[in-house]
């Protein structure tokens, strides 16, 4: 029952931002295919960020036709840090789990980073509307994202001046991979996507006059292509397929790749026309996904460590912007990528700072320990005051401990740190001291006990890994 | 003689206390007190890039003076290096320095098809990549690496100060140690909780690296908090630092480092660059916070006779246009001015001539100096690794250091 119990855990961590030990014990009499359905099901319908207003509704015809991107820009900052924790409390809290993970999963692999938040909205409901459809869809669509554009220096790529920021990113970080196409390819693929553009009112628009209509040769070819040529020129070499299936496998299955079963996949999936539902079902429905080395061999990312929190307990901070400060201070800010290569991966997140800080935060969100942290304010030059960035040293936490309490009712009190730990850790617990857990517990009433003993669970190594 | 025998109690201390695993054994003491006199390097980023135009000034040159209308400095105002450069005058200590023959200016350093993204530029600078290439290593972090092949590293031979690291200090197999202060840390790997977990017995796990590198992790945050700890009370600095996180910081440095820690690198940020817009004061007021650290810092370490053993790296992720802005500031710009400070150079002075203001890249100035030149130098001849295999390819060094 134990081992069904893990692997419930498993696909959920995996497909999701993990489980309540409530909601696992209900899903305990289900099948792994009968969850696998249930989870895709549950994605089907899903609703997009609406957070930020579409800046150009309620405008008169002749104020958008003169509208200046620079509009775009007013109150960008504030509204990001909101659409950052908005968009981690639907993380927590949808019912499309699978859906809100893929969308993080591409947020990630198309890692952008304009000051225009409508734009990063806009970017944002993209990747989750293709997150488990069509990737050949997906990156159409991301081609012409309006904030990708901006970010890839293709405002600046025109037929006079060609800019192979934007060509050489989609081949070497979204599809192909280095040593998979060539800087001719660069350079003339560059030219199709000639006169791509960012308009002032943050649409796509494609500027004729400035695209380069004639002859390129590209991957051994020649012919007048259009960027969207190309773009499907790169989709119909298999070494695409592999790229995506590799990285699927190793965010959703293992850092370390095996080469077998990452080749049958992505051959599937080329199959599929690159549909990433397929890819997905391929993975969950398999027997060595479900295998004791690829569970919890990963490393929580900070959002991700942060989400779990909020998804176990419910947590609200008081202060919203401790979570933001968190986010920064682990490596991890949403809508802020280190650069279009994304953010660190696997046991890259940890560092003697860092681990210290992971250990710490439950303590700290619920009043155990205080926040002693400087946060120092690399964005000063988005125009924000230090004042701004200042959390107060106590945080208060509300969070919802009823499900928590109900559930371990019945289990004797010897029995509750194991309970807990099942529940929370999936990786090897040899090193997790039970008695020092209860010792290190609050013994006063058995409420408080469950509560620090689950405290204490969040803080332990092993809690960090997924 | 008190301070010898502390030293020597806590060095077999901090070596045979804790229940170290294998993988962290040093291989033996004696590298330990030979490296204690080793040589040190610390890092100053000037984060938001810094005006070097305005931080080093070719106050002679019709052209900066054209472009710069109102905020450039004239021969009246600059402290006079030679006949065409002069340092801002808040930078009176950093002037001192320089007559002391303890102060090297290297112009025009940058790097091939320069990025003016804050974030992209400081990537290149920490991870030493090409502009085109994605590191997820920083060149401190690989220097950790390097030497951890040859046993006898921890966290804190590169520490940082700041509550988390950054990319420079990331290497693939070790990363540096991130602290604001050695004592809170150390207050928080003592928490008897965490002190429980910091020392439980080890046995691989084959299939879950990550279970180990975690727990490796915290074992060595914890001693490596106990060795700063106990290093920070040999020796307390009186000397008077300038009042602001960046004076802290470097007084915490100075403690250590007069104090014989075995770091190697010291990694610290004076942030507040980015002046787009009125950048007159502000500027002043920030080199002048820089000058101030500095100059408490170097005189500390001389009356400890350390500066000799000491180099300090003072740079930023870009610099900025030649040609003001219409808001009294400047923009991003690309190739900047790079500063080295010791007792020990070997060529002090202004190494290369002044950047050249005519022959522009739209408007910025062109880089003659690649940055991981000035790295290589670093790391061969300073720290004393061999600078190819950190930074991927071999850079010509330059006659400094």
């Amino acid at each position: 029952m134990i081992a069904k119990q893990q692997q419930i855990q498993h696909l959920y961590q995996r497909a999701g931002f993990g489980l309540r030990p409530d909601e696992l014990a209900k899903k305990k009499g289900r099948s792994i295919p009968k969850l696998v359905e249930e989870l895709f099901r549950d994605s089907e319908k899903y609703s997009q960020l609406r957070f930020i207003p579409d800046p150009l509704k309620g405008r008169s015809d002749k104020e958008v036709k003169d509208l200046k991107l620079a509009v775009l820009f007013v109150k960008s900052f504030q509204q990001l840090q909101k659409l950052n924790l908005h968009w981690m409390d639907k993380m927590a809290t949808d019912s499309g789990q699978l859906r809100e993970r893929m969308t993080f999963f591409w947020h990630n692999h198309f890692a952008t980073h304009v000051k225009i938040s409508w734009l990063m909205q806009v970017q944002n409901n993209t990747l989750r509307k293709h997150a488990l459809g069509s990737f050949r869809k997906m990156l159409h669509a991301i081609a012409k994202d309006p904030a990708m554009l901006i970010y890839l220096n293709n405002q600046q790529n025109t037929k006079k001046a060609p800019n192979e920021n934007f060509a050489r990113e989609v081949m070497e970080l979204f599809t192909l991979g280095e040593g998979k196409y060539s800087e001719q390819d660069i350079k003339e693929s560059a030219r199709a996507f000639t006169g791509w553009k960012t308009n002032r009112k943050g649409q796509f628009e494609f500027k004729r006059k400035q695209h380069d209509f004639g002859e390129k040769t590209f991957m051994g070819k020649k012919g007048n292509f259009s960027g969207e040529e190309i773009i499907d020129m790169i989709l119909d070499k298999p070494e695409c397929a592999e790229f995506i299936t590799r990285k699927v496998y190793q965010y959703f299955v293992n850092p370390v790749v095996d080469e077998k079963i990452v080749k049958d996949l992505s051959k599937e999936f080329y199959k599929s026309d690159y549909d990433i539902s397929t890819l997905l079902l391929n993975i969950f429905l398999s027997d060595w996904f479900y295998e004791e080395k690829n569970r919890g061999c990963l490393i929580k990312s900070p959002v991700e460590l942060i989400v779990s929190y909020k998804r176990l307990l419910d947590i609200e901070m008081r202060n919203e912007r401790f979570l933001l400060q968190n986010q920064r201070l682990l490596g991890q800010m949403l809508f802020n990528p280190p650069n279009v290569a994304g953010w660190p991966h696997a046991t890259e997140w940890i560092d003697s700072s860092s681990l210290m800080i992971r250990m710490r935060l439950p303590g700290i969100i619920f009043g155990m320990d205080e926040f002693d942290i400087e946060v120092d304010p690399e964005y000063e030059s988005m125009g924000v005051q230090d004042n701004e960035v200042w959390v107060p040293k106590r945080q208060k936490a509300h969070a919802n401990w009823k499900p928590i309490l109900k559930h371990y009712r019945n289990v004797p009190t010897r029995e509750l740190a194991g309970a807990i730990v099942d529940n929370l850790i999936l990786s090897p617990k040899d090193r997790i001291d039970l008695k020092a857990l209860r010792d290190f517990a609050d013994n006063n009433d058995r409420e408080s006990l469950i509560k620090t003993l689950f405290i204490r669970c969040m803080a332990l190594p092993e809690f960090q890994t997924c | 003689m008190s301070n010898r025998r502390d030293f020597l109690k806590i060095s077999s201390l901090a070596s045979a206390s804790l229940m170290l695993p294998n993988f962290l054994k040093s291989t033996g003491k004696a590298n330990f007190s030979s490296s204690t006199q080793g040589k040190v390097l610390v890092v100053i980023q000037l984060s938001g890039g810094n005006d070097g135009l305005n931080t080093v000034v070719p106050f002679r040159n019709d052209i900066y003076h054209e472009n710069r209308p109102k905020l450039g400095l004239g021969k009246e105002e600059v402290l006079q290096m030679n006949d065409e450069l002069g340092l801002h005058p808040s930078l009176e200590g950093m002037m001192n320095l320089y007559d002391e023959g303890e102060v090297s200016v290297i112009n025009s350093v940058g790097y091939p098809n320069p990025n003016r993204s804050h974030f992209r530029s400081m990537d290149i600078w920490q991870s030493a990549s090409r502009s085109d290439q994605y590191l997820q290593s920083g060149w401190i972090g690989r220097f950790l690496d390097s030497a951890c092949n040859n046993g006898h590293i921890t966290p804190h031979t590169a520490i940082e100060l700041s509550d988390s690291l950054s990319l420079a200090l990331k290497g693939k197999q070790i990363k540096g140690l991130a602290t604001n202060n050695p004592k809170s840390l150390y207050q928080a790997t003592r928490d008897p909780f965490i002190q429980v977990l910091a020392k439980q017995p080890q046995q691989k796990h084959q299939d879950h690296p990550n279970i180990d590198y975690l727990h490796k992790t915290l074992i060595e945050a914890s001693s490596s908090a106990k060795y700063l700890h106990e290093k920070s009370k040999i020796y307390k600095s009186w000397a008077s630092y300038p009042a602001n996180k960046f004076g802290k910081r470097l007084k915490t440095i100075s403690e250590l480092i007069i104090s014989g820690s075995d770091t190697r690198v010291y990694y610290v940020s004076h942030s507040g660059f980015d002046t787009h817009v009125n950048q007159k004061g502000q500027h002043a007021r920030l080199l002048e916070q820089y000058d101030k650290g500095i100059t408490a810092f170097v005189e500390d370490l001389k009356k400890n006779d350390r500066f000799k053993d000491v180099m300090i790296m003072t740079f930023s992720e870009f610099g900025r246009r030649v040609k003001q802005n219409a808001g009294g500031g400047t923009d991003h710009g690309t190739a900047n001015n790079l500063f080295l400070m010791s007792g020990s150079l070997k060529k002090a002075g202004v190494y290369n001539k002044a950047p050249n203001l005519v022959d522009l890249d739209k408007g910025d100035l062109k880089y003659e100096i690649d940055f991981r030149r000035v790295y290589a130098s670093l790391l061969d001849n300073w720290l004393e690794v061999d600078s190819r295999g950190i930074l991927g390819e071999s850079f010509k060094k330059l006659k400094v250091i």
